[in-house]
């Protein structure tokens, strides 16, 4: 068998650059892995790709799934006996993973640049954005909020449209470069209906677990609401487009409500508690403050923020004001969906989605419990 | 050569204190042997074999201990604890209190009897509280002296529990061993004295104790009953133990299959103890050994992280327990120890790291290598400690057994892990530096400055 | 034996720990009927004071001359009990000890068979009372003189300290400087260099009137016994003097070069060189095994201090104890052993040590095969542990934790530099744990073999390839350098060494110790005592206690002025020894040496060495060979009273 390769220092180097401060604490001893409710149920272990980030064997890095599989549950990093918060070197790790992915070069600029630097480039395109509207909105009318008027629903489904086309495209480039590399050389273990069951069954089944245990719970929360609430959005958006006139029906009406309301629950709660010092916020707010993890806070905050102040304004009918939110709400909008879903910490979605279905494929997951 | 001059006090009556104090006789040098037990001896009494000979630990200890009682400059002052410590190198003032026993020990004969009709049980510390003893007590069958001490705390006489004491009425309550004693030796008046010492050296020798698993709750150590800590399993395998040298256990006094050992339990841990403690691989090996040869189908796993098998022999016992004794090493630490209720065994769960996926097993005892903690002694010693806990040494290299204040030394764990033979080549290195400062000689200083010339 | 035997029999209770099996009354009973039984008695507590009294009391009341105790084992009391004779007037050796403790009550459930036991054992010690002798302790003046052999980090300590004392101290050493190998080590903690250890010791013996240093030196012969040896001591020529000022001239006129052991054969040196800066003596030597005495550097002083005349020296001393500190040999890998020798970058970690010490070869810049190098993998348990077929059995204690902290001052210095260790387990014991913590700091990588790593020389550089045991992977590194962690091995001319002074070596070729755990610096045979790694790999600080702690066992050895043997020796008879020497090779302690009596060839046994083994008296074919106190006639007795007879 042909030796695994060849160790590249520069991985080492940029995998420690993106948070993998521990990476090298790490003495193997498998207590993370252990610990693991998630690993606890595959036939693998986490625990190897942080000794091929350690040795900077970056073909091994690349072809591993099992970064996408952790579900920041955390007991990992109070098992752990030298302090290496494993956690977070599988953070950086996944961003790693991600950069290489990407074929543009985007995520890489991403990943390393400054907070700041993202905040000017996603408020320049927001600024762009909203330069464009000021200059080629629609009529302004001033008796009702008319927001269809001041920006057509051709123009905008046209627009969207082709950002979120593009977007896909990158996404799903992506994703299927993502699909390659950890797709492995064998054949399929397990069919697939089989492997959809099994992945439902261990993910409800390990969140479930982890409900249980208070300090999980309220991320998990955190982070159900943001599912709801972007869900939720979508189903929105897309009810709009097939049937506008539905968007003054009280269902509508209370969905949207409810959409921005767990939108802004579930990224400003952890946005307050990450701005918070004290030692008495939960590890979780205390660790994960990459900037690309402030990012996928700030963006959405400020989309769900405009967004929700747009349909309050909407609803008092104050028509100049409701304009200048929506022009504000699209500016951030554009930013999120150009930078952020394709290229920031919001891809996970996709290739946790990717990562799972392999695994199971592969044979990863155990059917059974562990006895 | 020369005379008798300025005694030396050598603090801890373990095997280090023992050497050390041996030496210093040897060299006409009087000793005062301190220790808080009623006899000397210190964990090397508590062992069963010694790694890796295997020999037995008190069929090489007690012949060091009996030669402690027959040097006639070596004074024991067991029960004793150092209260202060003054002065300077060639002239310490001592104070130590020299608790009561209630027995006077020119007159007793270390017969038992007391022992045998003392109506109180009490825990018993040198079986580690796996078994129990009586308020009046020898302290182990081979201890030296050999002589029987009360357990004021515990007994009826010296402290009544308050409702016997109402009913009692003013009267003594108990009194059974001073009535039976043939010797006559019991003697309830006895008072804490503090002795004061002048002396021109100290050892200090106070060995060790075990950090306390409960602080690590995920083994369960203190709630399920089949997990030990090695000192207990120690204890469990010697003939003189809590079971006589059978191997059952606790739940049920069953004999167990499967055993396993879990290492590095609160050591190479920043949570808990940087350090390693040294001998743990080695003493699991041996335990591993011994329960084989105790029961010889039994099966016996170590949970390890590096097998530290560093020593002389080490290497060759270690795979002597592989080859001959088929006792497996898994390379994995076991994060969390599960019971089930009905059988009361143990469910270890570990990352086997050879195949890298996660594992359960079921065992029917655990014994936990716990990381080993340094006896507290400052205060009342006027040292420095280090980062760890131990008595810092003044110059590793060129003072090896000095602390860091002249004329007090320190030998074995007291100043670091380390195991029995590196112990008794300290006392000795302790002994000869202590032994000069008693003889008055003058030892010139040694420094060695870091190197300035050249290029760096 | 002309009296006739008057015994007293004392039974002890040992508390309930005897008479709880054991009926002592009935015993007590049944020995006063044994014949040459005056008195038989029992006491609870035999050993202590009351009971001794009675023994005392008896000795002058009845006039006994042979006391039987039946107690604990003998290595409990029977010193307690000799003194009780000595005490009463009586031979201290015409005590026999009964053991029905250990022997009996402790093993034995049954009290009806432990006490036939117990009377079985009266009987058998009773039979051999009545032949015992008295016997004579031979006692000895002792000389105050050591002989320390090996000038390294832990005989220089031992010197110190047994000169500190008042003996005085012939420290021979077989290099022409003092210093060891420790001297060669580059850093042994972060700002101290172990030279600077080594320097700090030679200053303090230099200054020491106590101490006689004696440079390329030998110890050729080793006769007498405890207390009394006589050494013989080889002075080979240095043929440099004090009036050498090390200004190096003749260095560099001198033809001959040769590999330089002090650079671990890093470098080459001429044959006449000073082996590093501190050395002591602080001159110039030559190499008198490579010195063609071409005359060269003879020309070429300018101070007169080369001395081509000097010639060899030999010296008789005595002593009364002898040190062993001669240390070790780093392991050296055999050409192509993990491709050493086919590279200049593999290099060993003792060479490593030379390179990153500021006075070695490379001013401490980290040249390896002539460039910095910017990877470097570090292999360990190299001719240790069982990982090759050639390599020793055994782990060699220091490697892990020098290799470290190597690789840990190479970061400082080189913080670019790849840096890989791969190892079998990380034996960083102790407090050395947080330097395995630090290294974790500093970036440096670990990989875990199981199977030894291979590496493969070649025109794309070197590799070193692995199983990775925790991932399950063969892993090919590509590396600048790599360093052999090799470990310590029996110094080569060791065997030399054994036959000389009689020591024993261990399975491991090291010298063997009387008891692992309890007596790790003492040899087996009196008055030889050991330190350092002379008994098996040590690290510095441990081979300084160890020079400290033989030197406390040897000042108890001596410091009373005289020594005392127990007289438990073996004896030959002279008129029976048919000078067949079978027990001159049995001996284990080389006791036994053939001498002319009386125009006969018989063998004669040196009281201080014999321990009373007895494999001389089982070997010797004709029954010459008798051991005092357990003489055939003496165990005859008591074989035959075990079988009931009397």
């Amino acid at each position: 068998m042909k030796p695994a390769t060849v160790i590249k220092r520069e991985t080492v180097d940029e995998i420690v650059k993106l948070g993998g401060a521990g990476l090298f604490k790490c003495y193997q001893c498998g207590s993370c892995t252990a610990t693991c409710a998630v690993a606890e149920g595959l036939f693998t272990s986490f625990r190897r790709v942080i000794k091929y980030a350690q040795l900077g064997i970056k073909d091994k890095v690349m072809s591993d799934l099992v970064p996408w599989l952790c579900n920041v549950h955390g007991d990992c990093i109070k098992a752990c006996p030298r302090d290496a918060n494993p956690c977070e070197i599988l953070a950086a790790l996944r961003r790693y993973q991600s950069i290489n992915y990407d074929w543009t070069g985007i995520s890489a600029w991403w990943n390393y640049s400054s907070l700041k630097a993202k905040l000017v480039l996603s408020f320049t395109l927001s600024l762009i954005t909203m330069l464009i509207i000021s200059l080629f909105h629609g009529p302004i009318i001033t008796e009702y909020v008319a927001l269809d008027t001041f920006i057509p629903w051709q123009s905008l489904i046209l627009f969207g449209g082709s950002i979120i086309s593009v977007i896909a495209i990158l996404l799903l480039s992506n994703a299927y470069r993502m699909y390659k590399l950890v797709r492995g050389n064998e054949k399929y273990k397990v069919g697939f209906l089989t492997s959809i069951i099994l992945i439902l069954r261990f993910w409800i089944k390990t969140e479930i677990e982890a409900l249980k245990i208070p300090d999980k719970r309220v991320r998990i929360l955190e982070h159900l609401s943001i599912l709801i609430g972007l869900g939720l959005f979508i189903l929105l958006t897309v009810i709009a487009i097939l049937y506008p006139h539905a968007y003054n029906n009280l269902t509508i009406w209370i969905i949207r409500y409810i959409a921005v309301g767990a939108l802004l629950y579930g990224v400003g709660a952890p946005l307050i508690k990450r701005l918070k010092r004290s030692s008495n916020v939960h590890w979780y707010y205390r660790l994960f403050r990459h900037s690309t993890d402030w990012t996928a806070l700030i963006l959405v905050f400020l989309v769900a923020l405009s967004g929700g102040l747009l349909i309050i304004f909407k609803d008092l009918g104050m028509p100049i004001i409701a304009y200048a939110v929506y022009t504000v709400h699209l500016g951030f909008v554009v930013p999120f969906l150009t930078l952020e879903i394709p290229f920031g910490k919001h891809t996970h979605w996709l290739y946790k989605l990717i990562a799972n279905y392999v695994a199971t494929r592969r044979g990863l997951v155990r059917g059974e419990e562990l006895e | 050569m020369r005379n008798l001059s300025k005694p030396v006090l050598v603090i801890g009556g373990g095997i280090a204190g023992i050497q050390a104090a041996l030496d210093l006789a040897e060299q006409g040098v009087e000793v005062y042997l301190v220790d808080k037990n009623p006899s000397i001896g210190g964990r090397m009494a508590q062992l069963d074999k010694t790694f890796p000979t295997l020999d037995c630990a008190s069929c090489i200890l007690t012949p060091k201990m009996a030669s402690v009682l027959r040097y006639k400059n070596i004074k024991l002052l067991m029960c004793s604890e150092v209260q202060e410590v003054k002065g300077s190198a060639g002239n310490f003032t001592c104070k130590i209190l020299k608790n009561p026993t209630y027995v006077d020990w020119d007159k007793c004969t270390g017969c038992g009897t007391c022992s045998d009709k003392c109506p109180q049980k009490v825990p018993d510390e040198f079986n580690l509280n796996l078994t129990t003893r009586k308020a009046i007590y020898i302290m182990f069958p081979q201890a030296v002296p050999r002589k029987a001490v009360i357990d004021a705390m515990h007994c009826l006489r010296l402290n009544p529990p308050p409702d016997l004491k109402e009913k009692a009425k003013g009267r003594p309550l108990c009194g059974v061993c001073e009535r039976i004693c043939p010797a006559k030796a019991i003697d309830f008046t006895q008072i804490p004295k503090v002795i004061e010492l002048n002396v021109a050296a100290i050892i200090v020798t106070t060995g060790i104790e075990l950090y306390d698993p409960r602080k690590i709750p995920e083994y369960g150590y203190g709630k399920f009953q089949n997990v030990y800590t090695q000192l207990e399993f120690e204890r469990l395998v010697s003939a003189t133990g809590p079971t006589n040298g059978h191997i059952i256990r606790r739940s049920d006094n069953k004999t167990p299959k499967k055993i396993a050992w879990i290492q590095c339990v609160g050591s190479r841990d920043v949570r808990f103890n940087h350090y390693c403690s040294t001998f743990c691989c080695m003493a699991a090996t041996k335990q591993a050994i011994l329960a084989k040869e105790h029961i010889p189908d039994v099966e016996t796993t170590i949970f390890y992280m590096d097998i530290r098998a560093f020593g002389k022999g080490f290497h060759e016992f270690y795979k002597r327990a592989m080859d001959e004794f088929g006792v497996k090493y898994v390379r994995g630490k076991v994060v969390k120890i599960n019971e089930d209720p009905k059988t009361k065994n143990l469910i270890l769960t570990y990352e086997d790291t050879s195949v890298s996926y996660v594992k359960k097993d079921v065992f029917d005892m655990v014994v936990l290598s716990v990381a080993i903690r340094p006896n507290r002694v400052v205060p009342p010693l006027p040292l420095e400690l280090d980062d760890d806990g131990f008595i810092k040494l003044k110059d590793p290299f060129l003072d090896p057994v000095s602390t860091t204040v002249d004329g007090i030394f320190v030998a074995g764990v007291a100043a670091g892990a380390k195991d029995i033979p590196d112990s008794v080549s300290e006392a000795s290195a302790a002994a000869m530096r202590a032994a000069l400062i008693a003889k008055g000689i003058e030892v010139p200083l040694m420094t060695a400055t870091s190197f300035r010339g050249g290029k760096p | 034996m002309s009296e006739k035997p008057r015994i007293g029999v004392y039974i002890c209770h040992c508390g309930l720990n005897i008479a709880s099996t054991v009926n002592v009354k009935e015993v007590v009973e049944y020995a006063k009927n044994l014949p040459d039984v005056i008195v038989s008695r029992d006491y609870v507590f035999m050993c202590s004071t009351p009971g001794q009294d009675l023994i005392k009391e008896d000795i002058e009341k009845y006039n006994l001359n042979r006391i039987v105790v039946a107690a604990c084992s003998p290595s409990m009391h029977e010193p307690t009990f000799r003194a009780v004779l000595e005490n009463a007037g009586l031979n201290k050796y015409l005590l026999e000890m009964a053991n029905i403790r250990e022997h009996c009550s402790w093993v034995h459930e049954d009290k009806t068979i432990a006490t036939e036991k117990a009377k079985d054992l009266v009987r058998m010690a009773v039979a051999k009372a009545r032949l015992l002798e008295p016997l004579k302790e031979p006692e000895f003046e002792v000389q105050p003189n050591v002989l320390v052999l090996g000038g390294g980090v832990a005989g220089m300590r031992a010197a110190l300290e047994l000169a500190h004392w008042g003996f005085n101290v012939y420290l021979v050493e077989k290099s022409p400087t003092l210093g060891g190998r420790a001297a060669l080590i580059g850093w042994i903690e972060s700002k101290r260099r172990g030279s600077d250890i080594v320097n700090a010791m030679i200053k303090g013996i230099a200054q020491n009137p106590r101490i006689h240093v004696f440079t390329n030196s030998e110890l050729v012969n080793l006769s007498g016994f405890v207390g009394n040896f006589t050494a013989r001591i080889n002075v080979n020529p240095r043929y440099v003097n004090e009036k050498c000022t090390l200004c190096g001239e003749c260095s560099l006129e001198c033809p001959i070069d040769v590999v330089n052991e002090y650079e671990f054969g890093l470098g080459r040196r001429k044959a006449i060189f000073i082996p590093f800066k501190g050395a002591y003596p602080q001159t110039y030597v030559i190499d008198y095994r490579v010195c063609v005495k071409c005359g060269e550097c003879l020309k070429a002083c300018r101070y007169g201090a080369i001395d081509l005349n000097d010639k060899p020296k030999t010296l008789d001393v005595k002593v009364g104890a002898v040190v062993i500190a001669t240390g070790y040999d780093p392991y050296r890998p055999f050409m192509g052993e993990y491709g050493y020798g086919l590279h200049e970058g593999i290099i060993t970690l003792f060479q490593l040590e030379r390179i990153l010490d500021p006075e070695g070869p490379t001013h401490g810049e980290l040249i390896i095969g002539g460039k910095v190098p910017k990877s470097i993998a570090f292999i360990m348990c190299v001719g240790s542990r069982n990982t090759t077929p050639n390599a020793k059995n055994y782990c060699s204690r220091m490697c892990c934790t020098s290799t470290i902290m190597n690789a840990i001052r190479i970061k400082e210095k080189y913080p670019d530099t790849d840096i890989f260790i791969i190892y079998k387990d990380i034996m960083t014991y102790s407090s050395d744990e947080r330097l395995y913590e630090e290294a974790g700091k500093r970036l440096i990588k670990f990989i875990k073999f199981e199977e030894p790593p291979t590496v493969s020389v070649g025109p794309e550089g070197l590799f070193v390839n692995v199983y990775e045991i925790t991932l399950q992977e063969e892993i090919r590194i590509p590396v600048d350098a790599i360093v052999l962690s090799v470990g310590m091995i029996p110094r080569r001319d060791l065997p030399d060494l054994i036959t000389v002074t009689r020591v024993g070596c261990g399975t491991d070729g090291f010298i063997r110790e009387a008891h692992l755990k309890l007596r790790p610096v003492e040899a087996p045979a009196s008055g030889i005592f050991l330190a350092g790694a002379v008994t098996g790999p040590k690290n510095i600080i441990e081979s300084i206690k160890m020079g400290s702690a033989a030197a406390a066992r040897v000042t108890a050895l001596l410091s009373k002025g005289r020594i005392t043997v127990e007289p438990l020796t073996a004896t030959s008879d002279k008129d029976i020894c048919s000078g067949c020497e079978v027990c001159v090779g049995v001996c284990p302690y080389g006791a036994i040496s053939m001498t002319e009596m009386d125009g006969k060839r018989i063998a004669r046994v040196e009281e201080t060495l014999c321990m009373g083994c007895g494999a001389c008296v089982a070997a010797c074919p004709s029954g010459a060979m008798q051991q005092k106190g357990f003489k055939d006639s003496q165990i005859m007795a008591q074989v035959v009273a075990s079988l009931g007879g009397v």
